[in-house]
């Protein structure tokens, strides 16, 4: 064992002692694994972590109990190292109510708020801007904390990976990224998926300082993690450890291992960390057999139990199937401290302002994160002179790197801070989708209700600027399909002004839509001192004949259409979505009993649209009540083009609106 | 928790119309409660629950025909509410409005003044092109939407058509809760159609004495206030009742599983309508009652028939029936079986006849007592014995 003198004090006969048993007990929980695997007492995906032992034991041993772990889909042994009992993960391998995440995860979602565990995540990559999220929380607050965060050597290639390195080293983040490079990145071999196979450079280029270690040596790994944990506490920002190492096993249950030979294998295990460091043991006096037949019959024991705790545990009853999906959030939040006391004339810019303001004046946790929207001003002048007010710490400009700074909201969110995340448009925000979808909305719910994500994303959707295809679409759809997400669009001024207090509020991730097209928009804000609920859609417009109901930027086109109905005598409601998920379906329907007509504006494109699942929700419950087909009024289903008046003829207009109102009540008159 | 569903309350009813809710969501009920008020073509009959609990869902509106088998309400421990509760679909409507829909039942026909009782409207005739709501409301307004012109797209019939439409009375059908001769006719025909070419009927019939029942009963009604006297009618009653208990093959129902005899013998006893038709309720138990009880229950439902007040269980759960044509003058019945029973019981006009008492002639109070049964279920061997077990019951009005 290659131990520099520095580090020798540290190797106690307890210590290594206590380092064998760890590896010991992984070994043999995840032996256990396998077996109850082909007994089909556990299905689905399972990853094994034996060969890797010794890098999870390594650098955990230098973790304080209020340190945070970020880990992968192989993360049993993470989880079983002082943080998680082990009857809990067994449990949660059998899909069990005991389990760690309530059976909701299983193997590859382990988490424990007690703990600071946050998974068990299965996206390569998606964990590294958790963990920089949650030290941006600890600096932001002051904690002296460290996030290690375990990812693999295919991690390296995600662009997540460098966005999310960047993030920690220009932030001085107190990140300990552990790269276990087992070589394969599933079934396909380093050299073939990376030029640059020596992993720790990619850090280093991203102004991480990056070692790398045999992680078949557990002294080594300890001690070089021990002196990286030592300088991250030591306020040096983030540290890069690359450990080589190998899985014995195949990939996961379903893996026939045809892309390696049996002999790399066999050559591999003559480096098993376990009996290397147990005949080092045994050869420097630290170890004889009676102690390690007793260990192992200690750990048989704890395993056993393990097993019999996990067959005795319930199954989670099918009625709490929905549990989970949204934190509930409080019945009465707090109105907004500093809503306008008076009757004011201004844009809807300014009241996303005041918004900001407000929250950032009022919640020491806020703080906001995006692209320009500190020394730029914001790419719309939403957040124009935040910079001055409220410096650099809090109005923090990102590089670009959607998907980095947004899981990185997530991570924030997840350290208790309340992040505001700004996203330039909807389109940009494709490359975010992957945090947005599968860790904002998911991890309560896969968490068995462990973690929550209080986090609010604004974006800029719609069209109507001439900036073209790749600027200028409206997706909200995509995201109010998502279980999980709140998603609202404000189209007035008090919703403008009011709804960021209110979704910051709620325990759940939040996304606004801020149709481009508004921020110009100038009118009268009424004083509110109760602010506006995030829950109900809202009816701009009582009228008897036809419903016509919009959201967002289509909002004023269809009360200006309502207008020009009503000096034909058309006493036309207008319903405003207000929140597009989770839908206020009552709202939609008690109208259209009352009109018999309905016309859906939506800006999206018709195919797949909340236009269509809106008309859907009224042929399934207001069926009966329909004196007319309902109608639609939508973008044509074209990339949104750059010359004004191909623009114009693409989006919904309000003679558009006019012409399918005077459909639906053809024969009325 | 059990559905609550529109009950059969008769072999040939296919739908009924919900008139009236006694009950709302929330309300506890008990077994046996009247909960609802159903129109049929045998008119409107309160309908009781076979379970108690609590009314946690009204599925369907007054005013809304359908199915026999639909659910109209859930009744269960009430838990249910408070789950439904948060769910913002399920927040109580302001209006109420049917949920969820009941399923579609055939368009009214036109005119059933026309068309032979009994036929339906032909298939295949081209849809009419309504709107949903035009179509809701047709039915709530009886109106037929074949009759109206349609100012919608392509002439489809929307709303404002069937609101707009002239209300003229010849087209009226009766609305919920008001007698229609002419469906109670089709349902008459329909029973008594299947009756025919189902049940392989054989007929008895059987002189009965009545001097000692008439002296008997001349007897007791001598110290009665007048609303207190028997009537000879409930003395058939009963001894039918006494002799059904003896002889069950001919008390209960035959389905398409075959004969199931009851233990319970509830008789039914035709009644005619002043408006024409007939309905045949039963008296619940009748076996078990005595005489002025069950005198008091045969006021009380023929009182109730006419005013079209009978409930559920009277309605569709006679095991056998009695039907008395004596009142309007003729000797001898040869009733026809109401499915899915298995006997009619005919009772002809009390007078005086010239009988054999001993070695001569004697002019006693006499009655022709026959039995309508079915072949399936027995033969006209215990047939006989059925009628003379009448007779000896007759014999002995004081242990009646």
């Amino acid at each position: 064992m290659n131990v520099t003198p520095a580090e020798k004090p540290r190797l106690s006969r307890a210590h290594l002692i206590d380092l064998l048993r760890q590896m010991l007990r992984i070994r043999r929980f995840e032996e256990r694994c396998v077996e109850l695997y082909t007994q089909e007492k556990i299905r689905g995906f399972l990853h094994v972590y034996i060969g890797e032992e010794a890098v999870g034991t390594g650098v955990m041993h230098g973790l304080k109990p209020e340190d945070a772990v970020v880990s992968t889909y192989r993360e049993h042994g993470h989880a079983l190292l002082d943080r998680i009992a082990m009857n809990k993960v067994m449990a949660e391998m059998y899909g069990k109510v005991d389990g760690c995440s309530m059976g909701r995860g299983g193997s590859m979602h382990l988490f424990d708020a007690a703990s600071r565990f946050y998974g068990g995540n299965a996206i390569v990559g998606g964990g590294l801007p958790l963990a920089v999220g949650l030290a941006l929380a600890d600096k932001l607050a002051g904690r002296k904390r460290v996030t290690v965060c375990f990812f693999g050597d295919g991690a390296a290639a995600e662009g997540v990976f460098h966005e999310s390195l960047n993030l920690a080293a220009l932030w001085k983040l107190p990140v300990l990224f552990v790269c276990e490079n087992n070589l394969y990145a599933m079934g396909t071999a380093l050299r073939i998926s990376h030029a640059q196979t020596e992993l720790h450079r990619k850090a280093e280029a991203l102004g991480v300082t990056a070692e790398c270690v045999d992680g078949m040596d557990i002294v080594r790994v300890e001690a070089t993690g021990a002196r990286l944990l030592d300088a991250i506490r030591t306020g040096q920002g983030p540290r890069f450890l690359e450990c080589r190492t190998y899985r014995f096993r195949a990939h996961s249950m379903f893996d026939p291992e045809l892309y390696r030979d049996k002999a790399e294998v066999e050559e591999w295990k003559k480096q098993d960390p376990i009996p290397r460091l147990a005949e080092w043991m045994k050869h420097s006096g630290h170890l004889d057999d009676d102690a390690l037949e007793i260990m192992e019959r200690e750990i048989a024991t704890e395993v056993d139990q393990a097993v019999a705790y996990a067959e005795a545990s319930e199954w989670e009853p099918e009625s709490s199937l929905y549990d989970h999906v949204f934190r509930e959030a409080p019945s009465s939040p707090p109105p907004p401290p500093a809503g306008e006391p008076e009757t004011r004339d201004l844009s809807f810019r300014e009241a996303f302002r005041l918004g900001l303001i407000e929250a950032l004046e009022h919640d020491e946790r806020v703080f906001m994160m995006g692209e320009d929207i500190g020394h730029y001003g914001g790419c719309y002048a939403v957040s124009r002179g935040l910079l001055e007010q409220f410096g650099p710490e809090r109005i923090r400009d990102t590089p670009l790197s959607e998907n980095g700074f947004t899981g990185a909201g997530v991570g924030a969110a997840l350290g208790d801070a309340r992040p505001i995340v700004e996203i330039m448009t909807v389109n940009f925000s494709l490359l975010a989708m992957d945090q947005i979808v599968n860790s904002a909305a998911t991890l309560l719910h896969m968490s068995g209700g462990e973690f929550h994500v209080p986090l609010v994303i604004r974006m800029a959707t719609g069209a109507g600027r001439q900036v073209a295809a790749q600027h200028s679409h409206s997706l909200e759809n995509w995201y109010a399909h998502v279980p999980g997400l709140k998603v609202l669009a404000p189209g007035t001024l008090e919703d403008a002004r009011y709804m960021l207090w209110a979704a910051l509020q709620d325990p759940n991730p939040v996304v606004i839509f801020e149709h481009v097209l508004l921020y110009n928009r100038e009118g009268r804000l009424e004083p509110r001192p109760e602010g506006v609920d995030i829950s109900r859609a809202a009816l701009r417009r009582s009228g008897s004949h036809i419903s016509l109901i919009a959201y967002g930027g289509s909002l004023p086109k269809t009360l200006e259409a309502a207008e020009v109905l009503a000096q034909e005598g058309i006493d036309a409601e207008v319903v405003d979505l207000r929140v597009l998920r989770p839908l206020d379906t009552e709202t939609i329907i008690e109208s259209v009993r009352r009109t018999h007509r309905a016309v859906i504006v939506d800006e999206g494109w018709k195919s797949g649209s909340l236009a269509g699942e809106i008309a859907a929700i009224l042929a399934e419950h207001a069926f009966w009540d329909l004196d007319a087909p309902i109608e639609r009024v939508c973008t044509d289903e074209i990339p949104i083009p750059y010359a004004r008046h191909l623009e114009n003829t693409a989006l919904p207009q309000v003679d558009d609106i006019l012409v399918a109102v005077r459909r639906a009540l053809e024969g009325q008159a | 928790m059990s559905e609550f569903l529109m009950p059969s309350l008769g072999a040939d009813m296919e739908a009924g119309t919900l008139i009236e809710w006694q009950v709302q969501p929330g309300d506890r009920v008990d077994k046996g409660q009247v909960i609802a008020v159903v129109e049929t073509s045998k008119g409107a009959i309160d309908v009781e629950v076979f379970e108690g609990g609590v009314v946690e869902e009204l599925y369907v509106d007054p005013d809304t025909k359908v199915p026999v088998g639909t659910p109209l309400a859930r009744i269960g421990s009430g838990e249910q509410m408070v789950m439904e509760r948060s769910e913002p679909e399920s927040e109580p409507e302001p209006e109420p409005e049917p949920k969820p829909e009941p399923k579609p039942v055939p368009e009214p026909r036109p005119s059933t003044g026309k068309a032979p009782p009994g036929i339906r409207r032909t298939v295949g005739t081209p849809r009419m092109r309504a709107s949903p709501a035009a179509r809701r409301r047709a039915r709530e307004r009886g109106i037929d939407l074949a009759a109206l012109t349609g100012s919608g797209p392509d002439g489809a019939i929307i709303l404002k058509d069937v609101e707009d439409a002239p209300f003229r009375e010849a087209e009226r059908k009766p609305a919920a809760g008001e007698f229609d001769p002419d469906a109670m006719r089709e349902a008459i025909a329909a029973a008594m159609t299947r009756s025919k070419r189902e049940i392989p009927h054989y007929y008895l019939a059987n002189t009965v004495d009545l001097h000692v029942a008439e002296a008997w009963l001349e007897d007791y009604n001598r110290d009665q206030p007048p609303e207190s006297r028997l009537l000879m009618a409930a003395l058939f009653m009963k001894a039918a009742a006494r002799a059904l208990e003896r002889y069950p093959a001919l008390n209960g129902h035959y389905t398409g599983t075959g004969f199931t005899p009851s233990e319970q013998i509830n008789l039914g006893m035709a009644i005619h309508l002043r408006a024409g038709g007939l309905v045949a309720p039963a008296v619940l138990d009748a076996a078990t009652l005595s005489l002025p009880e069950l005198m008091l229950r045969l006021q009380d439902l023929v009182k109730r028939a006419r005013s079209r007040g009978l409930r559920a269980s009277e309605i569709g759960g006679a095991t056998a029936t009695v039907t008395a044509l004596g009142g309007r003058g003729v000797d001898t019945v040869f009733g026809v079986i109401h499915p899915p029973q298995v006997a009619m019981i005919g009772v002809g006009r009390v007078r005086p006849r010239p009988l054999v008492v001993g070695d001569a002639l004697a002019i006693r109070p006499a009655v022709d007592v026959s039995l309508a049964a079915d072949h399936r279920v027995c033969d006209g061997h215990m047939g006989a014995l059925f009628l003379n077990e009448i007779d000896s019951q007759l014999q002995q009005p004081e242990a009646l």
